[in-house]
Formats: structure tokens, sequence, C-alpha cells
């Protein structure tokens, strides 16, 4: 579990699936509405069911653990994955490690694109309206409910450990 | 036999001593120029008749093939000594057919074979001993002192000669007093760098570290260079034993010889010399008592020019392409595999032994301030008497050249000398009252290198020397760093364009600012001096580069096209000579009386500069 | 830690910092061609060169991304003898590569006249400046398939006798790497071409787009888990993770 003061929690229950936060991630990161360069996405599902992804910052991060120049690194501080781009060598190992799909590729600036959780204020929680995504202090209550967003995904228990 | 302290040495040495018969002695060279023609026949010829005539090898004569005796130029060489005290003989263009005569009338009969002696050319008149003969007697040997006189795969006659007797003496010391010793005696890298080995030594023996190491550089590359090789072919136990010297000093236990694949023969005389050492408790475990342990193994070297650059030498030992290394961190920090290294050249370490038995003191009074000591030099080019040199620093380019060298071959004029190799420079006769040592040969613009000497006559282009190198340098370029790969391959376009008369008005500037700069920005020691031809010969011979842009005039006589010839009436004698090596038949003449050129036919080869006796070919400006 | 001066202005630094970090971390730009964050220093096309003066007042030319700081040194990253030796190596670079955007702009930037056409090689197509990036690149993921061959002026960049590696994954980390784009990968529905070896690409088992080469997934594999079985592209995991989420929560087939 991250050990950073608040967390990143995803609450799919609560999405209304509008997409606000792929564009509040978006601007915030490149500066223009553009969902399909955000680091979150919305799946959306029938019965108006809707599931937001993001990275969970693994406990055991499987990119890192993929790559080979330290261009991904969990920080022992923050608990967070963090990307040094300068570092990348363009392998794309990560996003193919990923197990949950949660790096992307940006080939124009030859680095990898992830949730780096806008270094303390994500966006995404900010302008979500429905409290589907929230950034909370990391309590015990807080962190049964990622645990409980995890145990849902098909696979990567063990990544996220929690 | 083992040594199991210092004394069983000492005591086993003045046992060989004692028990050495006095009996004639006879050193067949077989160094590399001498074996090249034949000398291993002369050899085989003295133990056959040895043999045949039933002469006892240890009643009434000895013969053994050497090293390298130096004087190359004469070889084959044998040299005579018929008892302990009286003077050596000194044979010259020996063949095998003299063998007999050589045996008959000087080993049983006690009289000199006349033909065979050397005849000085100043005098005229024809020298015995070899300490009389001018080649030898201006030279003062330490490192080479053994190469020669002994049979290098002979412990005993190693051991004779005062062979681990420095070794055992450092044993005796503390190791830091061993690293004071070679401080003090000012001794420099012999290698090019100069510098110091002392404190070389002490900045790897202060760290601390599981292993260490210490290398000889026996990559020996410069073109013109046998300095090394003799060493290690002649006399291989001295450079082992430095090198065990060193590894007590630093704390290594450790030693590797990289030898460049071309020196077999050397290979295989380190190889047999390791073993013997080994076999007897000179390498090893706890060598001699001491509890000092050392192993030395031979790294062969893969030919390339670029493994003589130290990080290169250790990348290479290492298992990987000799490629250098931004050195920012000395090797006696990090050098082989991560670990401490100290790497001397062959004849640094070479010098050890002697330093250690001798004392700093006695190797300073050899030499010049801040260099003591002597530098082994191999004396090549046009020069008369060209071979191995061993001279106390600070002899002159003169003494070296017109004494030691007999002067130019064929008696033409000095033009320049080459000395340092390819990383070196060429100096003109204006320069021959220079002492040669490392901090005036730089000062000069040149540098001393491993000790290439190279000499050139009035019948050299400057420009075409410069080409020579840096065709040489863009062959053997690892092409690693950007000035040194680029670089120097603009530069040899510029220097092609001035020798085949296809160059622009300002190619000499842009030859000039490229050196420049590949000196400032290469990466690695021989990229840095790699411009170094370039810039010798145009900071000494500008008036030849600017004829060659400006005018496409070579006053050389060298570069094909860019000259043409006249003979001096006045000093041409009709001997034909001129006329028969002429390819292109230009030269005609009656016997007896001045040849002429018809410039037409003429193919500019220079044939005839070199044939003619009588200097009677000049080299002119071509007529348009 | 050591106080350096760069540009007049000082900065403390980690001892063993090289110029080119306590630069960059002044906000100094320094070009670089070799260097790259994430491989280790080479120092081979000293482009990157900076001014050091001694606490002994000795002056040096030194490349910055492999000098280490070690006591209190001036660092000058913009003077003449800077700018001249920058200038110097990006002339020799652009006669070898006359085409390349990145030196053109280089030569722009100081000012670069550059060398006749002595000076250009007939085969004036070439990108490649012989940095090494790639070949670092290969050798930091472990798979060592290319390497420098020849030497000098020849000197280049290939693989083993020029043939089709079989260590390569396929992976494109060596032309992401190049500074130059020296370095061909091409892509058609089906595989990708590298180095003269073609992969073929696996599909997605979902969607069916062709996303890695099998090397690449064998590499990854103690990390990479199909999901239900199926091997499936980033995009498509996301997808079925998320669908694994929503059906817990009454879902059932994606629109």
């Amino acid at each position: 579990m991250e050990k950073t003061e608040n967390l990143l929690l995803i609450t799919p229950e609560r999405c209304i699936g509008c997409g606000t936060c792929e564009l509040a991630c978006s601007i915030g990161h490149v500066g223009e509405f553009k969902p399909t360069v955000a680091n979150i996405s919305v799946l959306r599902f029938e019965a108006g069911v809707n599931v937001p992804m993001a990275c969970l910052q693994c406990d055991k991060p499987a990119c890192v653990a993929a790559c080979q120049t330290g261009a991904l690194e969990k920080d022992p501080k923050t608990g967070l994955v963090g990307i040094n781009g300068a570092k990348c060598i363009g392998c794309r190992m990560c996003m193919m490690a990923c197990p949950f799909g949660n790096i992307t590729y940006n080939a124009a600036a030859k680095q990898p694109l992830k949730c780096d959780q806008c270094g303390g204020s994500p966006m995404c929680a900010e302008f979500c309206p429905a409290n589907a995504i929230e950034y909370l202090p990391a309590d015990t209550a807080t962190v049964q409910r990622k645990k409980a967003f995890a145990a849902k995904l098909a696979s990567g228990i063990s990544e996220v450990n929690v | 036999m083992r040594f199991e302290t210092i004394k069983d040495l000492e005591e086993y040495r003045q046992g060989l001593l004692a028990s050495a018969p006095d009996i004639p002695h006879v050193w067949v060279c077989a160094g590399p120029g001498c074996l090249a023609n034949g000398s291993m026949e002369i050899y085989e010829g003295f133990m056959k008749y040895a043999d045949e005539h039933d002469l006892k090898a240890d009643i009434d004569l000895k013969a053994e093939a050497t090293g390298c005796q130096g004087f190359c130029e004469r070889g084959p060489l044998v040299t005579v000594r018929l008892s302990k005290d009286a003077n050596e003989i000194f044979y010259q263009r020996v063949r095998p057919k003299d063998v007999p005569e050589i045996i008959e009338k000087t080993i049983l009969g006690g009289n000199v074979v006349d033909r065979l002696l050397y005849r000085d050319q100043a005098t005229k008149s024809k020298i015995a001993s070899t300490s009389a003969i001018p080649f030898y007697s201006h030279q003062k040997k330490i490192v080479l002192r053994n190469c020669g006189q002994i049979n290098p795969l002979s412990l005993d006659e190693a051991l004779a000669a005062d062979a681990y007797a420095g070794l055992a003496k450092a044993l005796s010391m503390e190791p830091a007093e061993v690293i004071a010793v070679v401080k003090d005696s000012g001794l420099r890298g012999r290698g090019g760098g100069g510098f110091p080995t002392g404190v070389k030594w002490e900045s790897a023996a202060v760290v601390d570290a599981p292993q260490k190491y210490v290398v000889v550089n026996g990559d020996e590359g410069d073109p013109g260079a046998f300095m090394d090789r003799a060493v290690m072919e002649g006399d291989p136990h001295t450079m082992l034993e430095g090198l065990a010297i060193g590894g007590y000093a630093i704390g290594a236990t450790r030693g590797l010889i990289y030898v460049r694949n071309e020196y077999p023969i050397a290979v295989d005389h380190l190889r047999i010399a390791i073993e013997q050492a080994h076999e007897c408790g000179l390498l090893g475990k706890n060598i001699l008592g001491s509890g000092f342990d050392f192993e030395i193994e031979i790294v062969r070297g893969g030919g390339a020019f670029v493994c003589g650059e130290s990080t290169s030498l250790m990348t290479s030992i290492e298992g990987r392409a000799g490629v250098p290394r931004v050195k920012y961190i000395r090797s006696t920090e990090k050098g082989l595999w991560e670990g401490p290294t100290v790497l001397n050249n062959v004849e640094s370490w070479a010098n050890i032994p002697q330093i250690l038995l001798n004392g700093a003191e006695w190797f300073k009074s050899m030499g010049t301030e801040n260099n003591s000591g002597t530098k082994v030099f191999s004396l090549v080019g046009k020069v008369k008497n060209s071979g191995l040199v061993e001279v106390p620093m600070g002899v002159t380019l003169r003494e070296m050249i017109y004494e030691i060298g007999g002067g130019v071959l064929n008696d033409r004029e000095f033009k320049a000398v080459q000395t340092g190799g390819p990383s070196g420079g060429c100096l003109p006769a204006s320069e021959l009252d220079r002492p040669v040592d490392f901090d005036q040969l730089k000062a000069a613009g040149s540098m001393m290198g491993s000790g290439g000497m190279i000499v050139m006559d009035d019948h050299t282009c400057m420009v075409n020397v410069a080409q020579y190198f840096v065709d040489f340098l863009v062959e053997e370029s690892c092409g690693k760093c950007t000035p040194c790969r680029e670089g120097l391959k603009a530069m040899q376009t510029l220097l092609h364009g001035l020798t085949s008369g296809t160059a622009k008005p300002g190619d000499c500037a842009m030859l000039k600012e490229i050196a420049e700069h590949v000196r400032d920005t290469a990466l690695c020691g021989l990229g840095k001096t790699a411009a170094n031809p370039v810039l010798a010969t145009m900071n000494w011979f500008p008036e030849e580069y600017e004829e060659h842009e400006k005018e496409g005039f070579c006053r050389g006589g060298v570069c094909s096209g860019l000259y043409a010839l006249e003979i001096d009436p006045d000093l041409c004698t009709g001997c034909t000579l001129c006329e028969r090596v002429c390819p292109a038949g230009a030269v005609s003449g009656e016997k007896k009386k001045p040849h002429t050129i018809d410039k037409h036919a003429c193919v500019t080869c220079g044939s005839c500069i070199d044939a003619c006796r009588f200097k009677a070919i000049k080299v002119v400006r071509r007529s348009e | 830690m050591v106080e350096v001066t760069i540009d007049g202005q000082k900065i403390e630094v980690e001892k063993g910092t090289t110029a080119l970090e306590a630069a960059r971390s002044l906000g100094i730009e320094i070009p670089t061609l070799c260097y790259h964050e994430g491989l280790p220093p080479d120092g081979n096309c000293r482009l990157c060169q900076v001014e050091v003066t001694d606490a002994r007042g000795r002056t040096n030319l030194v490349i910055s991304c492999m000098y280490p700081i070690k006591g209190p040194v001036e660092i000058r990253t913009d003077t003449e003898r800077v700018r001249d030796a920058r200038a110097f190596v990006v002339k020799l670079l652009l006669a070898r590569s006359p085409h390349s955007p990145v030196l053109q702009h280089l030569a722009e930037e100081y000012g670069v006249e550059p060398l006749d056409a002595r000076f250009v090689p007939e085969d004036e197509t070439d990108l490649c400046i012989r940095c090494g990036r790639c070949v670092r690149a290969c050798a930091t993921l472990g798979n060592n398939c290319i390497e420098f061959v020849w030497r000098g002026w020849e000197k280049e960049v290939n693989t083993p006798f020029k043939e089709p590696s079989n260590s390569c994954i396929g992976c494109g980390a060596c032309a992401q790497v190049c500074p130059t784009g020296a370095i061909r990968v091409t892509e058609d529905e089906t595989t990708r071409t590298i180095w003269d070896r073609t992969f073929d690409l696996v599909a997605c088992e979902r969607c069916g787009v062709r996303f890695a080469t099998p090397e690449q997934l064998k590499v990854v594999s103690p990390e990479f888990k199909p999901v239900d079985g199926r091997v499936l592209c980033p995009r498509c995991r996301k997808l079925e993770e998320a669908r694994a989420v929503a059906s817990g929560l009454g879902a059932q087939e994606e629109n």
C-alpha cells in the first residue's frame, strides 16, 4: 500500500461515465482536452456501469521490475511509481508488463505515460462530479475501500498487495 | 631447486659464480634483426662444429643464442670472449660459413678474424673490442645490460647476472620503503608519458581494495620501435622481477603482462621464465619466505595500436574490444576489473630491480635533473648505425645520431629526426644540440614516446611524413570519439590533397585548425597526440606546407608530380648509376660525362636521387 | 558535499556529481548527443565540452557528461573555447551526416561553416554518428544484439556478421534512443522489421491489434500474465480488468 498521506480512491459504483476525469487529466498534463492521452480512462459498460481505471501504484510494480534503466521507480517515500522520462530508452516493456494496461507510451515524446497523481493534487479527483474518484487520507477505512476495489480486479491482486 | 629464503637464493647465486668455468664463450645474437638474417643457422653451426670436433661444452666452448645485442645494422652479430678477463671480440655481418674460421682462428688459435671486424667509418680503422666501438662506447646499459649477454632461456645465467637480487632486497623492506626508493630515484614512465613511477605506485598503494593489479604494457605498437621486444625476448627475468617488486610495493598479488600478438618469441621466453621462476619459488606462494604471494600471467594482444593506451589495454585484458575509456578516474583507483591497477611499460619495469639493488642515488647519478636514468631508443631510418641503444638521459640528438648512429646514411644532409612514434613529432637540424629527455623533447613540440627515433635525410618530404603517420593513425584509430575518428580522416583528406597537388588555398590553415582541435578534444592519450606529427612538422617546416599548397612544389623530391629533377653538371661524374635505376629511361648521357634528365619522360619516382652518390641530382620547381 | 561555481552561480552538489548534472540542475543547457540518462555514460561524442578551473588554477576542457566534481572547481559552459570545441565536433559530424536535422540544428546554433564536399562521403545518407546509444541500450536490456564493428572511420553499428540477430527481441529501443534517427524500424500490419530481421507481431486475442513481438512477451513473461488465458494488448487488458470490476456491479457486456 502506498505510504502517502492520501490515496487516490476509485469507487466505480458512483461513476456516471461523464469522462470529466479524462478531460481534467489531459488538460492538467498536456494543456488540452484530449481524452486519448489521459492517464485515466473510463470504461463504460451496459446497465450504466462505468469503471474509471488509473495506475494503482502497486506495491510490487510489474512495470518497475520490467524497466532496465531505472526510468520507472517506486518512490519509497510517497509510494508512487514515478517516471523519469530522461532515463527511458523506449523498450516499452513496462507497458506490456502492467497487468491492468495502465501505462501507455507516447511515441512522439519517447516517454511512457501513467498516472502521477498530479504531484499531490489529482485533477481527476478534483473535478469528478460524482465523487467516484477521491483523494483521501490513507486511514484504515480508505485502505479497506481500495482493497475492496482491487479485489474485484481479475488479476494482479498480488501486485497491488492490499 | 627451490629457494625458501633469501639466504638460499644468495648462496645458490654465489655457487653459480664460483663454479662458472673459465672457458671461451660465444654469444650469437638472436634478436629480431639478426634472427631474420639467419643467426640461428650460425648458432647451430657452432653447436655442430663443437659436436663434430668433440669440443666439450663445459671445457672447451660455450656458445649461446642471446637476445638483441643492439647493433642491428651490422648483424648477424657474434661476440667472443676467450676468458673471463679478456676483452669481448665483436664480429659483424657473420655468415654461417664463417663459423669454422671463428672457432679455429679465434677460439682455438687466439687470433681475431680480421675481415669480420667492424670498420669505423670515421677513422677507417678496424675495431676488435665491443667496448671500443663508438656505437657501444657512448651507451650506458641498465635495462639492456643483460640483453645479448645471457641466454634468455637460462635462469642460472640470469641469476648469475643478479636476477631477483632486487626482489630479495625489496622483500626485506617495508612496501612503503620500496615505494620511497622508486620515488626518490625519479624514475619516470618509459612508455612515453613520463609520469613519475613512484607517485603512481603510491597512489595505488594507499587505496584499500580486495584485489590490486600490476600490469606490463608490452603492446609496443609504434612503427620502427622494438625496445620492449628486446627486453622481453632477451632478458625476461628482469621484467618479471620488476613486476614482482611492484606487486609487493602496492599490495598486488596478481601481475599481468600484455604482449602484442606479433611478438611470439617474447611470449615464449616470458612463459618459460615464469615457469622457471615459479618452480624455484621466485613467484607463487610465500616468495622467499616473505609471506608475499605473487602470480604472473601473460595476455596476448590482438594487434591493435590503440591497445597500447592504458585504458584500452585493460579493457582488452578484460576480454572486451580494446577501446579507451574516459579517464577522469585514474587506473590506480579503479583500473583492471575495477581494482586499483599500476600499469607501466616494459622498460619502466625493467629498471626497477637495478634501482632497488643499487639505490635511488645511483639511479639519479645518471641523466639530467628530473630525468634520471637512461632511456632505450630504437635508432632507425636514414642513419648509418641503426639499432637499439641505451643512453643516459640528456644525451644530445647530435650525439645520438652522429656519434652512436655514425651520421646520416650515404652522408646525405640531415633533415629531421622523428621521435615518439605516431604521437611524437619531428625536430629539424637546428634542434640537434637539444638534450634528449622528457621535458626537452616536449618543449620542442615533440615527445619522448616509447623511444622510437627515426632519422630523415634531405630526400624526405615533411608533408609526406605527416601523411604517413596520419594514414597509420586513421587505420589504427579505434573510432570511439568524434575528433579522432572524423578529425583524423579530415586531416588525411587535406594531407593527400597537399601531397597530390590538389590542395585548395587555405588548406594548410584548415589542417592546422583541425589538428589543434583534435589535440584539445579527443578522448584518449593517443587521440590527443594524434595530431602531433602534423603540428610538429608544420611548426618546424612551415615552408614545405606552404610550397605544397601554393605552388604544388615538393622540395623533398618525394611527392610524385610535384617537382622536377635536374642533374648538376658540375657534380655529375657520369657514373651512369642514375641512368640504370631510372624506370622511365628519362636519364641519358655519355659515360664519364654529365648526364641529363628529360623532364617530360621523368615520372618523378625519385629513384635517381637515392642512387646518386655525388648529390648531383637536384630537386627543382616544375616549369610550366 | 562540495560547492562549485557554474557560470557564476554557486551550487552545492554531492561529490561525484557530473558537471553536466550540476549544470542542468541549475537550468543551464549543455548540448549532448551520446549521453542518455538511462544508459551508462561513454563520453565519445565530445559535444558536451565545458571548461573547468581547478583549485590550483589550471583550466581544462572536459566533457561534462563524465567529469566528476570532486572539489571546489569553477565550471564555465559558454566560453569561446567551449563553443569552439563544440562547433568543431558538430562540424565533423555534419560532414559525415549532412542531412541530419539534429546536426543541422546544432550547426546553426554554433554558427558552423560546413566542411566542403571533399569531406562528405559519397554515401551521404548516413545518419549514424557512432555514439553507441543503441549499443548501450541493447546491452542494458541484456540482449547485446548490436555492437560496433570495424574501427576508426570504418566503424559502424551492426549485428554480428551483419546477419539477423538471434537475440534481438524487436523492441526497437535502439531506434528510440538514437539521437539522429539513423535506425530504421518498419512495421506493416502483421510484422515489424529491424536490423534485417522480421518479427511476427502477436495479435491481441480480443481486439486483434498486433501489439508486440513474441520475443518481447517472452522477456516480459515473469510480469506478463494472460488474462483468462488470453494474450491481450494493454488496452484490452485495461478493458477486461474494468469489466471484471463492472461485472461485480451487475454489468454484462460493453457497448
